[in-house]
């Protein structure tokens, strides 16, 4: 690791007023202070979001969701209100890597990150959510804008992410058989016989809707309705776990898997 | 045990009993001390500069910059070092042509030439470690890529670029065993021959704890220590002390809890003689740590063979003649140990089957990868998996049953002693007794239920089988030296090195068995070559067989010891005295002396020393049986069940038998459907984490049913063949038999190499489908 200054803010304000030019800011740490271990990132400064209150929590109105950005795996993983309101996002988090990455990795810190195989961002998608920042609100459509990549400003923090909960969702995921992060994700929104279908994993300019299912599924929500639907490969990473094509096959396997859990 | 654990003592704990391991309290409290624990208060941190190419000429730049740098102590470079040998082969074989084949050894710094990603190139040392890997960064070395050998089979093509200019087709040896004009004699006339080409993956060892030393000089005492992970300090002391060109006077090593080694660690690898001579110069303990990356190019790495064999088989499916080829990489150089490995193999090439002839052909094969060397089994694992996945194609060949040719072709209970074409004999052994045992308790009969089952969940479900036999424990000793201490407890000194496989509890049993004394009162010591002269390591399966004997024997000899000091004390004849929960006692009195006691009243320390020699290994065997499940959507491949009827020839302790054996067989689960190494064609490692390389985790492993129908060995004194290793032997063949049985049912595929991936399986059966079609 290369030297760097740590600072611990108490507001938003204040880390936003300390983070500078080649800072970053740190959540739950999970997937920076590796990055940084291994020497691959340097930043001259941490601003530490962990001790910023209005940061952290779910609150449920009904079907209005709203999760804090520095809320971890675990507490959205074990919400009472949030498991009835929209059980399908609980389970997800409950499947993200291990009891220590869920109980210090944040929502803000993998939305914010962008792994094209991380699970939060499909399910953005499919929820239609709101990202909420220090300055703006963002819609899920424009946030995920590339691989690793955001729609977030230099010093941009997102504060809160909030959504309508759909009328039924499911999310299933092929892990990669070694990270274990989603290789194929698929999240499943039903909003009203609208239905939205976001992608994990699969894509190679990250986090996708793939709306040739979503006009399958919307008016007939049934596995078999994606018989038809051809998965491009073109669009799909590939590396040593999966070609193109087996991402693409696995979409499908997938998303036909959350149709049927739904 | 633990404070709360009542005193037990002799027979209640001695051999054969599920004794809780000692060393657990310690080790899952973060009490354990490893050799990163080891902190010197003035330690200077070294790191190493490693080559970022597979193949390349080198020349280094200016190198006052990294000089020059905050806490930088030293730049060491391979001119700074002229004259000190590299780490050299050990294991040097008889070719074909009666010649021994040149050794390439391992630099302890390349000069101009770099061979694999991971090289070293240059050894920093600083006040810290972040300041000696800048420095090392700042190291401006300008490379001039070549192009690498990295296919195992390809490096042997006339045009593939050589590791070395004088290994023509980069052959490093080439030898034969076995009888090869029989052989061929009788391939000639053979009514069937079976054929099978199969791959034996590459594998990163994978440790918890990862390599490191800390080394030291001392003027006054004029030598140096080594604090560092082993397998046994003697052998890491013998390779080391000509690198530094000391004799082994001047070499002390200390090894200190080890995380797991499974022989990977028994090498002396370039970092430490490198400390070593570090220290020395600067006057300061140097420490050295290797990271998780470092470690999957800098450490040895296991298997990685090409091996295409054959089966000559009568018209019944009786085995006639084996003829096995095989292309072993060697990597780079020739690691401490590696032309033995594939060697090794050919103690067992033959397997528990009555084959009249074989010949065993082995190249041994340089590309510019990463060394490979003995890891887990060593050579007998590659074995038994091509020998079993063979008998298996055998039987679909002949159109039988896995277990009904196996019965065919088992040496029967009646031919042993049974010696093998390659001069082995195999003490004892009941092969099909093993083998109906474990289909019994496997419910094999029941197996198509299961299937049914399954493939109502869209899985494709398979069952395999291997009976597999090993030799471990090779001819040598361990010798045992025991002491009685002034308080009563007693000292046992002995030359292995436990990596956590629980010697300590092993070893005490048979102490107090002996002296009838309480777990809690025997000190077991290992690791310290001032505190024993000699000692031959843990490897190979030995401690237990050879070490144990040689524990118990001690213990016995000083038993009398503290008997016929007390006689004279008691003023009894040794005749009537026992020893009872710490103290001798004249039979049926209450006259007794503690141990503690009887060390006080001798002028003379009570040591005594056990020693069993065996000349032959050990041969345990037995049966794997396992069901996988194949998600036929997604090409996914589950181990569902698995049951393991094995031969020990006797068991020390259960519960350290069971930890073993499944440990064994969860590294071959690895190796048949996870772990996965890649290079590119550049020679890169493409799979050089966990995030890429594919571990078993608990989720992954079904739970075991494991069994011992023990024949006692006659070669060893307590009848114990050893088990170390078996549980990686048995299990890679059963496995993919498993495999391949559900997705010859399914698919009539018959050919599939490990790791069997979700990716690799999906291709397997969309390729099978499309063929169909
Ligand atoms: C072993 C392991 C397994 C994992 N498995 C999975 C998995 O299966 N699925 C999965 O989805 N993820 C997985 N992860 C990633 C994990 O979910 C991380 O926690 C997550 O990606 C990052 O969250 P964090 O809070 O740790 O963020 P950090 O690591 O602290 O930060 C990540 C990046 O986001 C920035 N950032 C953080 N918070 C904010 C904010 N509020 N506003 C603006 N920028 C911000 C940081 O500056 C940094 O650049 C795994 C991680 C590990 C170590």
């Amino acid at each position: 690791m290369y030297e760097t200054s740590y600072h611990r803010a108490d507001s938003v304000a204040d880390a936003a007023s300390k983070i500078g030019d080649e800072g970053k800011y740190l959540a739950g740490g999970m997937t920076l202070l590796p990055t940084m271990k291994q020497r691959l990132a340097a930043p001259d400064t941490l601003v530490d979001l962990t001790h910023i209150g209005d940061l952290k929590g779910v609150s449920v109105n009904g079907k209005e969701v709203r999760i804090g950005a520095m809320t971890t795996h675990a507490e959205v993983n074990g919400d009472a209100a949030l498991q009835s309101a929209c059980p399908s996002l609980a389970k997800l988090a409950g499947g993200i890597g291990d009891p220590a990455v869920r109980h210090r990795g944040t929502i803000g810190g993998s939305i914010a990150n962008h792994d094209p195989a991380a699970d939060y961002p499909a399910a953005m998608l499919a929820l239609n959510a709101t990202i909420h920042t220090d300055s703006r609100e963002i819609s899920a459509d424009d946030f995920f804008s590339g691989m690793f990549e955001t729609a977030l400003n230099e010093g941009e923090i997102v504060t809160a992410i909030s959504f309508t909960a759909p009328d039924k969702g499911a999310y299933e995921k092929f892990r990669n058989p070694a990270s274990r992060y989603a290789m194929a994700g698929v999240f499943v929104a039903d909003h009203g016989g609208d239905v939205r279908v976001g992608v994990s994993g699969a894509y190679s300019n990250g986090a996708s809707r793939n709306s040739e299912m979503e006009t399958a599924l919307s008016g007939n929500l049934s596995a078999d309705a994606l018989d038809g639907v051809a998965v491009d490969a073109g669009d799909m990473l590939s590396d040593i776990h999966g070609s193109s094509d087996y991402r693409a096959h696995l979409v499908k396997v997938m998303a036909k898997r959350a149709v049927a859990a739904m | 045990m633990n404070a709360h654990t009542p005193l037990q003592f002799g027979k209640k704990i001695g051999m054969g009993q599920a004794v809780t391991r000692t060393e657990d309290a310690q080790f899952i409290t973060g009490a354990g001390r490893y050799t990163d624990d080891v902190k010197r208060d003035n330690a200077l941190h070294a790191a190493v500069l490693r080559s970022p190419y597979a193949h390349a000429k080198f020349t280094i730049g200016d190198l006052d910059v990294a000089r020059g740098m905050a806490g930088v102590h030293l730049v060491m470079t391979a001119s700074d070092i002229e004259g000190h040998p590299g780490i050299t082969c050990q294991a040097v074989q008889q070719q074909i042509d009666g010649t021994k084949h040149p050794v390439k050894d391992i630099p302890l710094l390349c000069a101009d030439t770099v061979r694999h990603v991971g090289d070293a190139v240059a050894f920093v040392v600083a006040e810290s470690i972040a300041q000696a890997q800048e420095a090392a960064e700042a190291i401006e070395v300008d490379y001039e890529m070549l192009d690498p050998a990295i296919d195992t089979e390809g490096a042997l093509a006339d045009d593939a670029p050589p590791v070395y200019e004088d290994r023509p087709n980069n052959i490093a040896f080439e030898t034969e065993h076995g009888n090869s004009d029989k052989t061929a004699e009788i391939f000639a006339n053979a009514p069937k021959v079976t054929e099978l080409k199969l791959i034996n993956n590459r594998l990163v060892c994978n440790y918890m704890e990862m390599r490191g030393c800390v080394a030291e000089w001392s003027d006054e005492e004029d030598r140096y220590t080594l604090t560092v992970g082993s397998q046994g300090v003697h052998g890491m002391r013998d390779a080391i002390t000509p690198c530094l060109k000391v004799d082994k006077a001047q070499l002390r090593v200390i090894t200190p809890d080890v995380g797991g080694g499974f022989g990977t660690k028994v090498f002396a690898y370039r970092e430490y003689p490198l400390a070593l001579l570090a220290a020395k110069a600067l006057g300061r303990p140097v420490k050295w740590r290797c990271d998780r990356s470092e470690h999957f190019v800098a450490d040895a790495h296991g298997r990685d063979n090409v091996v295409t064999m054959r089966m000559a088989m009568d018209e019944n499916g009786r085995f006639l003649a084996l003829d096995v080829d095989l292309i072993a990489a060697m990597g780079a150089y020739l690691h401490q140990f590696a032309p033995y490995i594939p060697t090794l193999g050919t103690t067992i090439a033959t397997g528990v089957y009555d084959i009249p002839a074989c010949r065993f052909h082995i190249r041994g094969v340089y590309t510019h990868t990463t060394p490979t060397d003995a890891y887990r089994g060593a050579g007998r694992p590659e074995a038994i998996y091509a020998l079993e996945r063979l008998v298996d194609q055998c039987a679909r060949d002949m159109s039988m049953k896995p277990d009904e040719i196996r019965r065919l072709n088992a040496i029967p209970d009646s031919a042993f002693p049974y010696k093998t074409v390659f001069g082995r004999t195999y003490d004892t052994g009941e092969v099909t007794a093993h083998m109906d045992q474990c289909m019994k308790v496997a419910d094999w009969d029941g197996f198509d239920t299961r299937a049914e089952e399954s493939r109502k969940s869209g899985k494709l479900r398979g069952i395999g089988m291997s009976t597999y036999i090993e030799a471990c424990a090779f001819a040598g000793s361990e010798p045992a030296k025991l002491e009685l201490k002034d308080d009563g407890t007693v000292q046992l000194l002995i030359g292995t090195q436990s990596n956590g496989q629980g010697h300590k509890t092993a070893y005490a049993q048979f102490v107090a068995e002996a002296l009838d004394l309480d777990m809690g009162s025997i000190e077991v010591r290992q690791g310290d070559t001032d505190e024993l002269e000699s000692g031959g390591g843990t490897g190979g399966s030995r401690s237990i067989p050879l070490g144990g004997v040689s524990v118990q024997r001690g213990s016995q000899a000083l038993a009398e010891m503290i008997k016929e000091a007390a006689a004279e004390k008691l003023e009894a004849s040794v005749g009537d005295l026992e020893l009872s929960e710490g103290s001798v006692r004249i039979v049926g009195t209450d006259r007794k002396l503690t141990f503690a006691d009887v060390a006080a009243a001798t002028s003379e320390t009570l040591k005594a020393t056990g020693e069993f020699k065996q000349a032959e290994a050990t041969y345990p065997n037995g049966t794997h049986i396992c069901e996988v499940e194949v998600d036929e959507a997604t090409g996914e491949t589950q181990v569902v069940k698995y049951t393991i009827v094995d031969d020990f020839g006797a068991t020390v302790n259960p519960i350290l038998l069971a930890g073993q054996v499944h440990g064994g067989v969860v590294q071959s689960i690895g190796q048949c459907i996870m772990e996965e190494t890649v290079y590119d064609d550049d020679g890169q490692l493409i799979s050089a984490s966990f995030m890429d390389y594919r571990m078993p985790r608990a989720e992954d492993i079904p739970d075991f049913h494991f069994e011992t129908r023990n024949v006692p060995s006659t070669t060893n004194a307590l009848g114990i063949k050893g088990a170390g290793e078996a549980g990686t032997i048995g299990a890679t063949p059963c496995v993919m038999n498993a495999i391949v049985d559900a997705v010859y049912r399914s698919h009539g595929i018959e050919h599939v190499d490990m790791p069997v991936t979700p990716q690799s399986m999906w291709q397997l059966m969309s390729q099978a489908a499309k063929k169909a079609a």
